[in-house]
């Protein structure tokens, strides 16, 4: 179970082939040293040491190349490329003293087969449902190819054969000419490699780039090659150079597997590593450098998508890909700027990175489900905010308006009837009281200077009406209207708080990467101080923070406002 | 003395026209809004214009931007703005450039008809009327500029009264003291904020000018 979900270590596994290639490579040098020696002192060379030059990377890079697609599952592409490396290197081989006829006979015969073994390469990745009808018939007129080789083909009597210390007793040799032998397997290999490309051109869908792209290289050098043939079969140079082409092919297709499987696993490095970063709800996400790759979740209960951060993301973006799904659909796709290697990385999670993903989406959901609630915070804020603004201006329009007016005519018939007089003064001063008692109401947190004028204005307006003396320093930038109101109830909150003759309020709002609002305010009782709570509501409701220190003398309020 | 009045409620207007006439002052005419006032101020030619800072449309600050068009379109007619704000952000804004002829009152202040047509006459003088509960909040203020901060308690107490409109004598009625004492404590008013002594007219506007602009300015660079 702990090596379950203990981490991959692709950095590990990618030094070890590193060094298995430098032995096989240190090997290979070797033998081609002691092939060259024999060369020098055997009766019958072979024509070149070029088929140990080719056959050594050809088999090192399909090792490799077969190790990678094993590791990702792809069973027929390994199968491809093992079948392509034997196919292509086998001719060459039985051109050297190690095998002995009728074996090097064989070899040469079984060359036709690179082609339907190097289209499977890209078709293993499309997955083994795929049974097409073209490629059976790669295979056939493959095999045919082969038939007609070991039926008809006598390398011993081909003048242009490169191997002539071969004898394969071909059946049908003495009937058929070398000439229209080779023609027919050209032909066969030609249309094969016609087929089986069409077909890995259609699997581009799904496989990687390279390999397809190397593939269909390798398919048309293998097609000219197979044409070529026909045209220059007395030159045994151009011969020989034609026979090492599906070598160089297989080669090409090898290199380009290996290729995009380093790629895919550095992708799922940085999935492993984005993973790991978004899993963790209290980690700061700035932290975790964004690549091209980012993933997104599905909320529970079909709410939509979020990204890493909670944040709402279009439902179906260009270049995603379902990564993770759960009983009710996707749960995870990733989304990247290229998406071509993600399938790659996404169809081969392991325990660990499925786990890792699911608590990452729980923690985005969490994310979420915090952003919602800060929105719905700051919504019924602003309602507040709102009502009470309408109350004022009613205040102000209705009662205020109707206390002046039974003032001035509690005046006006004061003025009328002396007797009444004394009453209906003690009556206009009620009213007073009743206008100065409504004054006080209405004048609340949010000043109307404060929306008329700005909070600059509205906090120099504060610091002149205030009992105690108040210093003022920074804000040079608008905050917005919303975090301006929550600075300004900052402020009044606390200079309020100030008992007179405590000393100096000290004011200061800079900015970082936010609004620091830092508010010095002498012999402030900090307990039981509900005011203060409403203002810290109104800074979690703008996403941001207020927090309260107490050194024995005064109070510290530091609130910031993103 | 010839006024207009401008307030949106017809109770208000009519009781203040019916509260001056009782005090001797004739009404020459009412106004519901901002461009009734304007067009009746061009008609009339009042000495005063009393204007409510909230009218029609938005009821903001309607009287406000009347109140600085009548001064600059008619600057022989003197205005008092009726406010329902004490911050006194507002009586700046509109007293700040050049308070003369000006005044600025709580709505409430209306049926105290002795502070009304005291503070009409001086604005009639060219001189500039401060509603006494800003005055108050301005004096408040301990964060004010050096220069005020010289002044000693009485200076202030005169200074604010001045601010309110008051004259010397009344200055003399509220501190109990004699007008003599008054005008001894005003020179010295003047001369720590720097106002030269030629032109007494407009040294208590300009008196009450660094004590709006507060911290910003100092009387000595005003006008």
């Amino acid at each position: 179970m702990t090596d379950a979900v203990s981490r991959p270590r692709p950095v590990g596994v990618r030094w070890a082939t590193l060094v298995v290639v430098l032995l096989v490579a240190a090997g290979s040098a070797a033998v081609l040293a002691g092939e060259s020696g024999m060369d020098s002192s055997g009766a019958a060379a072979p024509p070149s040491s070029r088929p140990l030059v080719l056959i050594a990377p050809t088999v090192l890079v399909a090792a490799l190349a077969v190790v990678t697609t094993v590791r990702q599952d792809r069973v027929a592409s390994a199968a491809g490329l093992a079948v392509a490396c034997l196919a292509s290197c086998a001719p060459l081989w039985a051109s050297t003293r190690w095998v002995t006829p009728p074996w090097a006979g064989w070899f040469v015969c079984c060359q036709p087969f690179v082609v339907p073994a190097l289209a499977a390469v890209p078709a293993g990745w499309s997955g083994a449902s795929v049974r097409s009808r073209i490629r059976g018939a790669t295979w056939l007129f493959s095999l045919g190819a082969v038939v007609a080789l070991l039926l008809a083909y006598d390398p011993f009597r081909d003048v242009a054969c490169l191997f002539p210390c071969l004898s394969a007793g071909a059946p049908f040799a003495s009937r058929i000419s070398a000439s229209t032998v080779v023609a027919v397997v050209a032909l066969l290999v030609a249309a094969a490699s016609a087929l089986a490309a069409r077909e890995t051109v259609k699997a581009r869908r799904t496989a990687p780039v390279p390999v397809v792209g190397a593939t269909a290289t390798a398919l048309a050098i293998i097609g000219a090659a197979a044409g070529l043939v026909t045209v220059s079969r007395t030159d045994s140079g151009a011969r020989a150079a034609l026979q090492s082409a599906p070598a160089v092919a297989s080669l090409l297709v090898g290199l380009a597997v290996i290729a995009s499987g380093w790629r895919a696993d550095r992708v799922r490095t940085r999935l492993a590593r984005l993973v790991s970063a978004v899993e963790d709800p209290a980690r700061p996400l700035a932290a975790t450098g964004r690549t091209d790759l980012d993933l997104q979740f599905a909320l529970p209960g079909g709410r939509g998508w979020v990204d890493v951060d909670g944040r709402p993301v279009p439902a179906d973006p260009p270049g995603s890909l379902v990564a993770l799904d759960d009983d009710r659909g996707p749960a995870v796709r990733l989304v990247a700027s290229r998406p071509g290697h993600l399938l790659d990385a996404v169809t081969h999670l392991g325990p660990w990175e499925r786990t890792a993903l699911v608590s990452a989406r729980e923690a985005a959901t969490t994310r979420a489900h915090r952003a919602s609630v800060i929105e719905s915070q700051r919504r019924i804020v602003e309602l507040t905010d709102r009502e009470r603004r309408r109350i004022e201006g009613d205040l102000h329009d209705g009662a205020q308006q109707r206390l002046v007016s039974v003032k001035l005519h509690l005046r006006l018939a004061a003025g009328a009837d002396p007797e009444a007089a004394s009453a209906l003064g003690r009556a206009e001063a009620d009213v007073q009281a009743a206008l100065t008692a409504l004054r006080e109401l209405v004048h609340g947190q949010v000043p109307r200077l404060l929306e008329t004028e700005g909070v600059t204005t509205a906090l120099r307006d504060l610091e002149q009406s205030a009992p105690v003396r108040v210093v003022l320093e920074g804000l040079q930038e608008d905050p917005g209207a919303e975090s301006a109101v929550a600075i300004y109830a900052l402020v009044s909150a606390a200079i309020r708080r100030v008992p007179p003759d405590a000393g100096d309020v000290a004011v200061r709002i800079s900015r970082d990467d936010a609004f620091v609002t830092t508010v010095v305010a002498p012999g402030a009782d900090v307990t039981a101080w509900p005011e203060l709570t409403a203002v810290a509501d109104r800074f979690g409701a703008l996403g941001g923070s207020l927090s309260v220190h107490w050194d024995g003398s005064s109070a510290t309020i530091t609130g910031r406002l993103p | 003395m010839k006024v207009v009045v401008a307030d949106d409620v017809m109770l208000v207007r009519s009781g203040l026209s019916r509260l001056l006439q009782d005090a001797g002052i004739d009404t020459a005419g009412e106004a519901a809004d901002a461009e009734a006032l304007l067009r009746l101020v061009a008609l009339e030619h009042p000495d005063v214009a009393i204007v409510d800072i909230r009218m029609p449309p938005t009821h903001t600050d309607e009287g406000l931007v009347a109140a600085r068009t009548i001064r600059e379109q008619h600057p022989a007619t003197a205005v008092v703005v009726l406010s329902q704000f004490v911050e006194p952000a507002y009586a700046q804004r509109l007293l700040a450039d050049q308070p003369g002829g000006l005044g600025y009152l709580l709505k409430e202040r209306v049926s105290d008809i002795a502070v009304l047509v005291d503070a009409l006459r001086r604005v009639c003088d060219d001189e500039c009327v401060i509603d006494p509960t800003i005055v108050s909040r301005l004096m408040q203020s301990r964060s004010k500029s050096s220069t005020l901060g010289m002044l000693t308690e009485r200076e202030r107490e005169v200074l604010a009264l001045m601010a309110e409109g008051r004259s010397n004598a009344g200055i003399a009625t509220a501190l109990f003291v004699s007008e003599r004492t008054v005008e001894a404590i005003c020179a010295q008013v003047f001369r720590k904020l720097g106002l030269e002594a030629s032109r007494d007219d407009n040294r208590r506007v300009l008196a009450v000018l660094s004590l709006l602009r507060g911290s910003q300015h100092d009387g000595g660079q005003a006008r």
